[in-house]
């Protein structure tokens, strides 16, 4: 849908481009052609048209440049003559391929569950220690609860992604760390 | 759950311990199943993967689409009256539809221009710097540092691909996270406990906190202290003990820290570390 | 239980790749585990280019050789079959263990770590997938395993018990024969001696009197883990759709009845030419003979788990005006399974109506006569 829009708006430009009254870009429009156009994707030309065929082969050549680069843009999204040949597999393979992907999803199942066990168990402490903090001395509990508007700061920036490969070893870690530049 | 405390006892010892890691700087190596997955998958999408639209990319009659051309290695289409043993060739638009299409970069070429441009002359001093640049192999550093190979156990520079966790030696408790007796009730767990380990350090370290509630407690049956521990990560700096307060200090990864630690502290701590 | 033949014990002797693994130790387990063609085993477990394949050139389950030469397997699927197959082996493993050392386990127990332990095995899927469901090659699909049971009732569940429901429920057999059905069992009628339609019949199926003149034979496939050699079933055929002319509705009437079925669950096809005699017919067979303008008159098959086995069938009147709720509750019949096909008025019921020296049959029109 977007696509025929585009290109409709790109052909109404055109209009305005080829200059020359013989364009069949203009009677293309009017007889409102625009979208048996757009399904046949022209690299060259719209030979097929039976009005261009009236007009002879040399015309046919003629696709303005603007829209000649639509045409090519779009061909880029649409999928014919680009289609590979269906994926067959072979009984045996199709087996291989059901018992890759369920060990697949049994690992992927397992490493969720070991993951969610433990951010269970870690929440649980949270509070274990909470609870005790509170029962033995409120006053440090109150300050470990305590939010000022602005949580925890800022997350630090100075974070570095874990990347695939280290980086040089003058820059594996900032070994110098000076807190009086950073307040500047 | 809630600890009741018998109100004839004096305030309990509190420690604040402070769980200091540095997070991984290379991801994980990947296990032999999931490399072989992720291998067979992608094996797969190239496969069913639509035809590379060069004609897009390379304006027809232009070098570059040339170059592009001359360095693809297409297919042999269909001949009539030949017999082809492994099935007749299905060609469209220089792809084999049977099997993934194999693109080649036109590479030589670059490295052409780049000497090209090397022997016009301007640029002559940076011409093998430049020449080197684009076109060397590219070769990631060795996983294993100096710290790993040597069995430096005292800097962040080892075991990059694991979280690494601070632990010092006690003279009596032997190895376990810095942990500081909090006195007063002016500071919080978390101010005592950050602020120690800065002192404790010989230069100055970047910390971030995660956060100011205890993730953990542990309860010393024998003198009934309270530990509670604190989770942070060191973000710069180099940490070196400062004072005799304990007798070495080490980063370690979980495994190493398993090695290290009594039975009955990995126990309760184990949960808390990442992998 | 175990099938094992002499002969495939001699190409045991080649080592595979996971020898060490429990799918491929069959010293304990049933050899319907493995894939029988020692080839396309191979295939499997050691990828496309093991040393027996070079001279097949491509998988064996393609017959042509022009086809497998054409075949190209995706690329690294060898590699990521091993580790997956390792993967799951090392998982199914500790299934096997418990399902062996549990003494303690109940039986149900028992069966839920045997079908964990296998039901990811690739040759157990294999075998069960590309192999014929419903007559089983014990083989092949040995049924006495509860791995197979467990896939077999996860394919008939996908669409053969759906489409059961569907038809019986839109054939109002439910509830104008028995209140409901909760299905447990797979039943599957065929006509074999008639002439034409030698296949097993689709729920709701119209078929002609020529077809129906004999007695079909049914196929109860159990999935359920039950002690299968004491347990009896009980077979009805009713035809709710006589007309009832006197009170102005319809009655229900016994077609055939068959009771004490023993089966098993990979022999499992009841023919009346295999029965001892006649001391399981509770009622002879008497095909659909519907008469001219009644419509598509439904013949619903119910069958029934026994509580117990008859010593004595229990006698009853006649096949008119049969209430097979009543029959059900007196004899505390259990309903597992149900089928259904529908009959009418073809100018061949007139023979049939002579074969079994039945009168001949009424025309109704739009007028009543009576």
């Amino acid at each position: 849908m977007n696509n025929r829009q585009t290109i409709r708006s790109l052909i109404q430009q055109s209009r305005s481009w080829t200059s020359s009254p013989s364009s069949y870009s203009y009677s293309y429009i009017h007889n409102g052609a625009t979208i048996q156009f757009i399904r046949n994707k022209r690299t060259t030309s719209a030979a097929s048209s039976s009005s261009l065929k009236k007009m002879g082969r040399n015309s046919a050549e003629s696709l303005s440049p603007p829209l000649q680069r639509a045409v090519t843009q779009l061909s880029v999204l649409s999928a014919r003559k680009k289609m590979p040949r269906l994926l067959k597999l072979s009984n045996e393979d199709l087996i291989k391929h059901q018992t890759i992907e369920k060990a697949w999803m049994l690992y992927k199942k397992d490493k969720a569950i070991e993951r969610s066990m433990r951010l269970q168990r870690q929440y649980e402490s949270i509070q274990d220690a909470l609870d005790t903090l509170e029962s033995i001395n409120p006053h440090l509990y109150k300050l470990a609860t305590s939010t000022n508007g602005e949580g925890n700061g800022r997350f630090p920036l100075e974070f570095r992604l874990p990347t695939d490969a280290p980086p040089n070893s003058e820059k594996l870690w900032p070994q110098q760390f000076s807190s009086t530049n950073l307040q500047k | 759950m809630k600890r009741t405390l018998s109100k004839t006892t004096a305030t309990p010892i509190i420690r604040s311990a402070m769980i200091l890691s540095r997070i991984p700087i290379v991801v994980r190596e990947l296990t032999k199943l999931e490399s072989n997955y992720y291998k067979y998958q992608s094996e797969l999408e190239k496969r069913l993967m639509w035809t590379f639209p060069d004609y897009y990319y390379f304006k027809k009659g232009s070098l570059s689409e040339h170059k592009f051309i001359k360095a693809q290695n297409y297919p042999v289409s269909k001949i009539p009256g030949v017999w082809y043993p492994h099935g007749i060739p299905d060609i469209k638009r220089r792809r084999e539809r049977r099997s993934k299409q194999e693109i080649v970069l036109p590479r030589d070429k670059i490295e052409d221009d780049v000497s090209l441009v090397g022997s016009s002359g301007s640029t002559k001093g940076s011409t093998d710097g430049a020449k080197g640049s684009i076109s060397r192999p590219i070769v990631p550093n060795d996983l294993k540092t100096e710290a790993d190979k040597k069995g430096n156990l005292q800097t962040v520079e080892r075991e990059l691909s694991r979280t690494l966790y601070l632990l010092v030696q006690d003279e009596n408790l032997g190895w376990k996270f810095p942990s500081f007796v909090v006195e007063g009730n002016d500071k919080g767990l978390h101010d005592i406990a950050e602020q120690a380990i800065k002192s404790l350090s010989q230069n100055e370290i970047n910390t971030w906190l995660v956060s100011k509630t205890p993730v953990a407690v542990f309860e010393d049956s024998d003198d009934g202290s309270y530990e509670f521990f604190l989770k942070s990560h060191i973000l710069a700096g180099t940490f070196a003990m400062k004072d005799n307060t304990f007798k070495q200090f080490a980063w370690l990864t979980k495994d190493e820290i398993k090695n290290h630690v009594t039975e009955q502290y990995f126990r309760n701590v184990e949960f808390l570390l990442a992998n | 239980m175990t099938l094992l033949t002499p002969r495939r014990t001699f190409h045991l002797a080649k080592p595979l790749r996971q020898n060490a693994g429990i799918w491929s130790d069959f010293s304990k387990r049933s050899e319907s585990l493995r894939i029988p063609s020692e080839r396309i085993r191979k295939y499997i477990l050691e990828g496309g280019d093991n040393k027996d394949n070079i001279t097949l050139n491509g998988p064996p389950s393609l017959k042509r050789k022009f086809s497998r030469l054409k075949y190209k397997s995706p690329e690294f699927i060898d590699d990521a079959f091993q580790t997956s197959y390792l993967y799951l082996q090392e998982k199914a493993k500790i299934y096997y263990e418990k399902s062996l050392q549990d003494t303690e386990l109940s039986p149900e127990g028992k069966e839920k770590y045997e079908i964990l332990t296998d039901i990811n095995n690739p040759e157990v899927q294999y075998n069960f997938q590309f192999h014929n469901k419903l007559e089983n090659n014990p083989k092949f699909i040995n049924y006495e395993l509860p791995v197979y049971r467990e896939l077999g009732k996860k394919h008939w569940e996908s669409y053969s018990q759906m489409l059961l429901m569907q038809r019986l429920e839109t054939l109002q057999v439910i509830p104008d024969t028995m209140p409901t059905l909760v299905p447990r069992m797979e039943v599957n009628i065929k006509f074999p001696i008639s002439t034409s339609v030698n296949k097993w019949i689709e729920p709701g199926e119209s078929l002609s009197s020529n077809v129906t003149s004999f007695e079909p034979i049914f196929k109860l496939q159990e999935y359920d883990s039950l002690d299968i050699e004491n347990q009896k079933y009980t077979i009805l055929i009713v035809n709710p759709d006589e007309p009832d002319l006197e009170n102005d509705t319809f009655k229900t009437s016994l077609c055939y009845g068959l009771m004490n079925i023993q089966i098993s669950y990979n022999d499992n096809i009841v023919d009346l030419r295999k029965l001892k005699g006649k001391e399981n017919i509770l009622m002879s067979y008497l095909p659909p003979v519907p008469e001219k303008n009644v419509g598509k008159q439904r013949f619903a098959v119910w069958v029934f788990r026994q509580e117990n086995e008859f010593t004595e069938l229990p006698s009853i009147p006649g096949r008119d005006r049969f209430n097979i709720r009543d029959f059900v509750e007196e004899n505390k019949l259990d309903p597992v399974g149900a089928h259904v096909w529908r009959s009418e008025w073809d100018s061949n019921v007139k023979n049939i109506r002579e074969l079994y020296g039945l009168p001949t049959g009424r025309v109704f029109t739009r007028t009543r006569t009576i």
